[in-house]
């Protein structure tokens, strides 16, 4: 009986409870907290990226990578970037002008509008700090010497007080071997190269790397200067005075002290001059950048609030997309990810040619069929099988069965330098026969193997196994080169990365990555000896046409001298370019204005004109 | 015992030794530490080869930079963890090993723990009708989706569960048909599992096919979707009838003290619920308010316990805290499923509240309720992917060995005693079915725990899986030493663990062998 009293003891207790109890005012369902609403109400923009940030400093040999591009590119102004054509527009920091020829003069005028967003002008020690940093010249540290942190191999900061080393090497800047002349008040530098210089526009203060990581921050960092003036000052003369004590520890902060991977308590590290900032940076998962309400630029940005959102799968971006997670995403170009975004409402998809090129190489230097030792050093019976093989390339094939289906505009790529569609692209290919090697010319292949006298040469072609893209291609050149008497053996190998250059196989297929259209890029893939080539092709008569290329200034010059160095490439049967790699560019239709172009910083070239509705 | 645990942890030591020196030096050759240089046309290409080379300090033999590397890894026995560097962000391994370590956890632990309660039931219902409709029916099921892809069941379910179903919310309406089917199998589902004489099942397919039917009617009809909450009538029907079943489970409804014990905290649960909805809003929650409150919950189910006595207050206070715990789980839930529509009204969400990728919706600031519900918005998809996974096997090890005890001759016995049929499967058969699970659960949580590496890629998180196979893309080579450690070290750990669990679990095993 007990037990039932309690019971009820309890229920009545309860009941009071119950009754006592004054309704809380979040029961009516509109309170509740501050549930987030507050800020970015008016604009929302969340990008899908498939690598998170990890660095402001977009010029260290570590930190040079498009996910941290991206996003100093919004965050930071230049003196100049790509548009969505490859052609060169003038930046909002201020303007660059080549007061002289010979020898090269460049004057860097920084605009009065330009401020970091701490309030310091954007001046010369800016700039004189991302030449000096990057040019090598003041790294007084073999590189030997510089001692690693022992597990992980960072930069151990460095004891010697003698010891300079910035992480860094950028040909133009290395070229600029004295102190520039900077006027009074700062706003202006003059560089002086050492020797002409054909891509001195992307030397310094160009693109996603605007003017580097601010000066007065690293000297702040280095030399405990507070005063933003006297920092400045303090770069000026350790750069002028090659005070290496100073700049010893200069070049430890610059190298690593720029670098993180979730949002960073210390706000000078995001110091910047561009519309926006950075306001959160979840590690591996997101960053946001907000409109920055305090940029005195000239830049007038349509969104208030961008995310980037990390995801490196691209369906799933894709299927985020379609549920509205996701606006913008530019994720690697498969038949699949493209059916399965059109088959989205109100998704727009569109196909681009992008950075990497895909082609096909071959060996000099390893006894087989492409090598004039195989042959008693008889050059021309090489030559005559090179081209052959070339010849039978079939790339207009490839493209038509392989990237047609990913890109409708898609053309075969007939120059070793330029994107099919850049400036000065439809000149170089008039001139530097690549017509002759069309591709799928079977017969051409026959005469020219016949007039070399030999009979079916074996080529080993190497290519990555499990790119299926690749080897469909290796089927087809395949089939094309045994019809003109050919042995192929493919050799589909994942680790072909680390066998190129080894010898082991006479024909290579695989992409080269553009990261800019200055003529002084792929200058390592042809010449004698250098790192990136890898089939040990040499020609003294080329070395010194590169060599020429590299002072010519003047751009009407550089086309008919690239049309001639491509000219001696593809006769030479060095190889042959075959097609650009597609890229998708995938948003929902509330963004307007996107676009891309072929290099980096990609379809943020232009995000200040992103609107969303 | 003692010396069974140092034995123990010197063959741990000895294996992980060999383990990492083995697998350091063979990923130090299967890694290309210049994989994305291959490809680059840069000018000064060779330059970035030479300061590759410098950074991972590869001119040193690699075994003696395992050793480099075991110098700091043996420094987190003495409290100075030096894991090393993930080059590409130059990010110290520990800070990348506490996000993931973290993120993982929240992915699995409901996962596990759900995935284990239902199949171990299913397991048991499934053994109990051996043989029958709804045992081919189990078995069937677990057999599918064990043999499911999990990146397909991912993109189906981020497809349907999350696509799909958000475009549901904007407009719920459903057609007769499909109403009437789901009730119909979730009818024949009941009338499988509760089985008994052709009367019995005929009453069991009625009343689920109803109550099913009523339900989501109710649920349609009322646009109960766009406030999803329980409100005091919704938590009290439930806690009434979470006391009446868990009663049922643990004691038998025979045993009235327990139905009172539980009866009564049933409606002293229903009773906090205005004042909790007080609590809840004139002070600001977090996690270790929940577990206060947990543990007062438990306090409050002993209490009534012992206040009920009898013979045997333990089995009453063991009720009453159990049903406490699901009373507090459902006020809970509702609290957090108030802020449903603010959720959904946020523009960062849009109508779309069930996500396909993250953790968190990013920029998305709230009270613990709020933050609390876009967590479980995110964690709902990849939980589901994984408990489809892994109940599969859970529910045939249960139905194998409670088959193999049902058929004890002590199972015999106690029929033949006269034993409730309850008594005879949770006490009797339940517990020793369990022994061989015992074994198994340890094992599979940290298995778990080294990262569902699909799952997470798929869906976004930055977990020990992702951490792993990025590591691997990116070439690093200390970010997967440190993942082969920890995952290494938790297997040994687990199976010393499960050892333990088995000898106090049956007195007939000893660890000192």
């Amino acid at each position: 009986m007990k037990k039932r009293y309690l019971g009820l003891a309890a229920s009545v207790a309860a009941g009071a409870l119950v009754l006592s109890a004054c309704t809380p005012p979040g029961s009516s369902g509109d309170g509740g907290g501050e549930g987030g609403g507050g800020e970015g109400g008016d604009s929302l923009l969340n990008v899908g990226w498939n690598e998170p940030f990890r660095s402001m400093n977009t010029m260290t040999a570590n930190g040079n990578a498009v996910a941290n591009s991206i996003v100093t590119y919004m965050m930071n102004d230049n003196f100049g970037y790509y548009d969505d054509n490859l052609e060169v527009q003038e930046g909002d920091l201020g303007t660059v002008e080549q007061v002289s020829e010979d020898p090269l003069q460049v004057k860097y005028t920084f605009a009065d509008s330009a401020t970091w967003s701490d309030g310091t002008p954007v001046d010369a020690a800016d700039i004189v700090l991302q030449w000096a940093a990057q040019s090598s010249n003041f790294n007084t540290a073999e590189e030997e010497e510089v001692s690693r942190d022992e597990e992980s191999g960072a930069i151990e900061e460095i004891e010697d007080e003698e010891t300079v080393f910035f992480d860094s090497a950028s040909i133009g800047p290395s070229l600029i071997k004295d102190f520039p002349e900077v006027s009074e008040d700062g706003k202006e530098v003059t560089f002086e190269y050492s020797q002409a210089f054909a891509d001195w526009r992307y030397s310094l203060g160009f693109g996603a790397d605007g003017v580097g990581v601010p000066a007065h921050i690293v000297a702040k960092k280095a030399l405990g200067e507070e005063d933003p003036e006297a920092a400045k000052q303090a770069v000026l003369d350790a750069i002028e005075n090659e005070d290496t004590a100073a700049l010893s520890t200069i070049a430890n902060e610059w190298n690593t002290a720029f670098d993180f991977t979730s949002m960073t308590d210390d706000e000078d590290l995001i110091v910047h001059n561009g519309p926006y900032k950075m306001v959160d940076f979840a590690e591996g998962q997101y960053l946001t950048l907000e409109a920055d309400e305090n940029y005195s630029g000239p830049k007038e940005v349509g969104v208030n609030q961008v995310t980037i959102r990390y995801n490196e799968d691209p369906m799933a971006s894709v299927q985020a997309v379609e549920n509205g997670e996701i606006d913008i995403i530019q994720p690697q170009a498969t038949a699949d990810v493209k059916s399965a975004a059109e088959a989205i409402d109100g998704v727009t998809v569109e196909s681009e040619d992008g950075a990497t090129y895909e082609h096909v190489d071959l060996t000099y230097d390893n006894n087989g069929p492409f090598d004039p030792e195989s042959y008693d050093g008889d050059e021309e019976t090489a030559k005559l099988v090179r081209q052959a093989f070339l010849k039978t390339l079939p790339r207009e094939q490839i493209v038509e069965t392989i990237i047609k289906p990913l890109n409708e505009e898609a053309t075969v790529r007939d120059s070793l330098y330029m994107v099919p569609g850049a400036p000065g692209y439809d000149e170089v290919v008039a001139g530097n026969s690549s017509d002759e090697f069309a591709g799928g010319d079977i017969e051409g292949a026959q005469e020219l193997l016949e007039e070399a006298g030999v009979e079916a040469p074996t080529v080993r072609l190497l290519y990555g196994a499990s790119n299926e893209r690749r080897a469909q291609q290796a089927t087809l050149i395949k089939e094309s080169a045994e019809q003109a008497g050919f042995e192929i053996v493919e050799d589909g190998d994942d680790n072909w990365g680390t066998r190129l250059g080894d010898g082991t196989y006479d024909a290579s297929l695989f992409g080269w990555q553009s990261t800019t259209t200055g003529i002084s890029n792929s200058d390592a893939n042809w010449r004698t000896g250098q790192q990136n080539n890898y089939g040990g092709y040499s020609n003294e008569e080329l070395d010194d046409m590169l060599d020429e290329l590299m002072v010519t200034t003047e751009e009407s010059e550089q086309t008919p001298l690239v049309t001639e160095i491509e000219k001696t490439l593809i006769e030479d049967g060095f190889g042959m370019p075959i097609f650009q790699h597609p890229e998708l560019t995938i948003y929902r239709d509330r963004v307007q204005n996107v676009s891309t172009t072929t290099v980096s910083p990609t379809m943020f070239w232009n995000y200040w004109e992103w609107q969303v509705s | 015992m003692i010396r069974f645990i140092l034995r123990r942890t010197l063959s741990t030591a000895v294996v992980l030794l060999v383990v990492t020196l083995v697998l350091f030096l063979l990923l130090d050759t299967a890694l290309d530490y210049y994989a994305d240089l291959r490809q680059s046309t840069a000018p000064n290409i060779g330059a970035l080869y030479e300061a590759r080379a410098r950074l991972l300090d590869l001119d040193t033999p690699a075994i003696i930079r395992y050793f480099q590397w075991l110098t700091g890894a043996a420094g987190c026995l003495v409290g100075s963890c030096d894991l090393g560097t993930a080059w590409v962000s130059g990010q110290p391994v520990t800070d990348q090993l506490q996000g993931a370590v973290v993120n993982t956890v929240k992915l699995v632990t409901g996962a596990t723990l759900v995935s284990i309660l239902v199949g171990v039931f299913l397991g048991m219902i499934s053994a109990l009708r051996q043989y029958t409709g709804f045992d081919y029916f189990i078995t069937f099921v677990s057999f599918l989706l064990y043999s499911l892809p999990v990146f397909w069941v991912a993109v189906l379910l981020k497809q349907y569960g999350a696509i799909e179903f958000n475009n549901f919310l904007s407009d719920p309406v459903v057609g007769w048909v499909p109403i009437i089917v789901v009730s119909v199998a979730a009818g024949l589902i009941w009338m499988g599992a509760l089985g008994g004489t052709g009367r019995r099942r005929l009453l069991a397919f009625g009343g689920a096919t109803l109550v099913t039917f009523g339900t989501i009617y109710y649920v349609l009809a009322s646009g109960w979707l766009y406030d999803p909450t329980f409100g005091i009538v919704g938590i009290g029907v439930f806690s009434l009838a979470t006391a009446v079943a868990v009663t049922f489970l643990s004691t038998g409804l025979s045993n009235r003290r327990a139905l009172w014990t539980a009866l009564t905290v049933a409606v002293i649960g229903i009773g906090l619920y205005m004042p909790l909805q007080n609590l809840f809003w004139y002070v600001e929650m977090n996690w270790l308010w929940m577990f206060l409150l947990a543990l007062v919950a438990v306090g409050v189910g002993l209490a009534v316990g012992a206040a009920f006595r009898g013979p045997d207050p333990l089995v009453s206070g063991r009720t009453g805290a159990i049903t406490a715990i699901v009373i507090g789980v459902l006020i809970f839930i509702d609290r957090v499923f108030q802020e449903w529509g603010r959720y959904g009204d946020h523009p960062a969400i849009n109508q779309r509240p069930i996500a396909t990728i993250g953790a968190s919706t990013p920029n998305l600031t709230g009270d613990f309720w709020f933050v609390n519900l876009d967590s479980f918005t995110h964690l709902l998809l990849p939980s589901i992917a994984l408990v489809l996974i892994s109940i599969a096997s859970y529910t045939r090890y249960t139905r194998g060995s409670m088959l193999e005890v049902m058929n004890q001759d002590y199972i015999r016995t106690a029929k033949a005693k006269g034993l409730p049929g309850r008594t005879v499967v949770m006490r009797h058969a339940l517990r020793n079915a369990l022994l061989p699970l015992a074994s198994i659960i340890p094992v599979d949580i940290i298995t778990m725990i080294g990262g569902a590496v699909i799952t997470e890629t798929i869906f976004g998180w930055s977990g020990m899986g992702k951490l792993f196979i990025d590591s691997m893309n990116r070439n690093e080579l200390d970010p997967i030493m440190a993942y082969i450690v920890i995952t290494g070290l938790l297997a040994v750990v687990a199976n010393l663990v499960a050892d333990f669990l088995y000898a106090v679990l049956d007195p007939r095993i000893r660890v000192d062998a």
